[in-house]
């Protein structure tokens, strides 16, 4: 039979529709709630899957990954709150759609373009697995430390107003990120000590503090005689045109995506980021981002979802697993007796495509949940905001708890939440120290390490042509707008005189 | 404003001389690798660099600049306040005793007197908490006073 009919054959039964229903469901639950995450989902329902055959086992544990990814993001645009780190970019946007009565339109962009990333990963990861994977592995500290400093030019996009402050507070955020142990040579730095320390800060800590719990005491502070009555929010769902309108924005977000995730170690969180700027950059109207722009929210959905696919090239092509979710796939595969590597391909196509189509059917399951969820999401946060402040402060804990199961962790929540609060008061953005904590160790770690390989030369190190576009890219991004701007007022100056 | 800038320089400008003199303490590198103490000693200098333009910004802004802080502040720190007792009664009184008894008071402080909204959410999210959390992702929430229950 046909691979690809052998595969639809596996996947269009009941029992694997039913388990992809179950892993889209528990995977909504797990990206919704901050401190769980795909990771823990996947190893959660794992010794439950033991049973099924392989196609239908690994459908449920894909399926429950993909929706954890769309699942963050509806907490990110409800209460601005990213359920786990990929779903931080969808804040900037989402939320700010939410703040101004339009939820449902933020949710239905989102789910869409999850969809869309979803599927379109799924493309990627059918025509281009081993070349992708082959390319992929190539990616060295060279290339890593790269893309991180390209990375970092995303500050003059979430700095808003003033460039200046987006740098003060990337610098807080990269100096925080040293503490912990050292990544070469387990040295302690900056740690007092105190062995949860030792670890350095985690981000959903930072991340739930700087965002959930901060907006919190903004809410509070904002609090007037209207808000303590049943806000009147719109569950309107994106129309057609508006749906047809974010498909560019949602492929470009894809294709990031699934390039991205197919790069071991590099990571959702840094793929929607770049996507959401990326899109920035390419907009006719740069200015709505971060103030509800609906390719805001596409863009950054979109590469969230697709990393899923792209993740999933060099393990299934490979053998490599690229996120700790992935390298749990890898156990669950070699459980079921399936064996990952390229000529998984040839022995098992059924299978693999079994695994493609389950994909796809995935993102459907979970636009069809998030369609009829909506309604009630909507409802949720038409709440009162003095009812849903203590709620969001309940949650807040679970999710810092949960990271460590220690109180540490929601004193760094809380700790967070009181900085963000004060930066945010006096006009300073706190997304850039976020995007320094992530980056920061990636840089280092990398730049360290080739230029131990290299033995401290770097100009040996940054010789590699990956490196070397990315740093180019870093350069154009980050001067660029400034050599703009500055011929711009020449032009204008020389207009004003005449010339 | 101006006093806002200042001490967020102030605070940069101590986690520069934090970083500076911590990087000191910390071993130099071996073969081609910088060492542990480059990347952090980098940061300082950056912090301070950072700390210092923004304390020159704080200088030549006007004084006279009318405040763009409101009165409201005192309703948030009472937000903070009500949040740190909370986290901090959690260990002690475990997370399913003191959350019923922080949301009703929450709610209450907050203006809300409906006794549907007060008990309603309470009562809805405790349950809601206790099925999700406790009962099916098994998070090993703080049982506190209620640890007896097991």
């Amino acid at each position: 039979m046909d691979p690809i009919l052998g595969g639809f054959a596996l996947v269009f039964r009941p029992d694997t529709i039913f388990a992809i229903t179950i892993g889209a469901l528990a995977g909504f639950l797990v990206g919704v709630l901050p401190g769980l995450n795909a990771s823990g989902g996947v190893a959660l329902l794992l010794p439950f899957t033991y049973g099924l055959s392989p196609v239908t086992g690994l459908a449920l544990l894909t399926a429950l990954y993909t929706s954890a990814e769309y699942g963050g993001s509806v907490t990110a645009i409800a209460v601005n709150m990213p359920g786990e780190p990929g779903a931080l970019a969808t804040t900037f946007d989402g939320y700010a759609l939410t703040k101004q009565g339009k939820p449902g339109k933020a949710l239905g962009v989102s789910m869409w373009s999850s969809m869309f990333g979803g599927v379109i990963s799924t493309i990627v990861l059918l025509a281009f697995s081993l070349p992708l994977a082959n390319i992929a592995l190539t990616f060295g500290p060279a290339e890593f430390f790269a893309l991180g400093i390209f990375g970092l030019t995303l500050i003059s996009s979430l700095a808003g107003k003033s460039l200046a402050k987006g740098f003060i507070v990337a610098a807080i955020g990269l100096g925080v990120n040293v503490v912990g142990l050292d990544v070469m040579t387990s040295e302690t730095r900056f740690t007092f000590g105190e062995p949860e320390l030792f670890e350095g800060f985690q981000l959903v800590p930072v991340l739930i503090g700087l965002f959930a719990l901060s907006e919190l005491f903004v809410m509070i502070e904002e609090l007037t005689a209207e808000k303590l009555a049943v806000a009147k929010i719109s569950s309107a769902l994106p129309t057609t045109k508006e749906v047809i309108s974010i498909i560019p924005a949602s492929i470009r977000g894809s294709l990031i995506g699934a390039g991205i995730g197919a790069i071991p170690g590099a990571g959702k969180a840094i793929a929607s980021l770049i996507a959401w700027n990326e899109e920035r950059r390419v907009s006719k109207h740069p200015e709505q981002f971060g103030s509800g722009s609906l390719a805001g929210v596409a863009a950054p959905e979109a590469a969230n979802n697709a990393v899923v696919g792209g993740a999933l090239i060099p393990t299934l092509a490979l053998g490599v697993p690229g996120t700790a979710t992935t390298a749990i796939l890898l156990g669950a595969m070699l459980i079921y007796g399936v064996a990952p590597g390229p000529k998984l391909f040839e022995r098992d196509p059924d299978i693999v495509y079994g695994i493609f189509i389950s994909l796809v059917v995935s993102n459907l399951v979970i636009l069809l949940i998030g369609l009829l969820g909506t309604r009630y999401w909507v409802k949720v946060i038409s709440m009162p905001a003095p009812v849903m402040i203590p709620i969001i402060l309940a949650i807040s804990f679970v999710g810092a708890y949960n990271i460590g199961n220690n109180m540490f962790n929601v004193w760094v929540m809380f700790g967070s939440g009181v900085v963000g609060y004060g930066l945010r008061r006096y006009g300073f953005p706190v997304a850039p120290i976020v995007l320094a904590l992530i980056l920061g160790g990636l840089i280092e770690t990398n730049l360290r390490r080739g230029l131990l390989i290299t033995d401290g030369d770097f100009v040996e190190f940054l010789s590699r042509p990956v490196a070397i576009l990315f740093l180019v890219l870093s350069a154009a991004a980050a001067f660029g707008p400034l050599t703009f701007r500055s011929l711009q007022r020449v032009r204008e100056s020389a207009a004003e005189k005449g010339l | 404003m101006r006093l806002a800038e200042w001490i967020i320089a102030g605070l940069q400008g101590i986690l520069g001389v934090a970083l500076l003199i911590g990087s000191r303490t910390l071993s130099p590198g071996k073969g081609g690798d910088p060492g542990p103490w480059v990347w952090p000693a980098f940061l300082g200098i950056m912090c301070l660099a950072t700390a210092g333009a923004l304390a020159l910004h704080a200088v030549r802004l006007d004084p006279d600049q009318p405040s763009e802080v409101n009165g409201r502040w005192r309703l948030a720190l009472s937000g903070i306040v009500f949040a740190g007792v909370y986290l901090g009664s959690v260990p002690f009184l475990g997370y399913f005793l003191a959350t019923p008894l922080m949301i009703p008071s929450m709610v209450w402080y907050l203006g809300v007197r409906s006794p549907r909204w007060v008990i309603g959410s309470t009562a809805g999210f405790t349950l809601f908490a206790w099925l999700l959390f406790y009962y099916f992702f098994r998070v090993p929430l703080p049982a506190g006073l209620l640890g007896f229950l097991g």
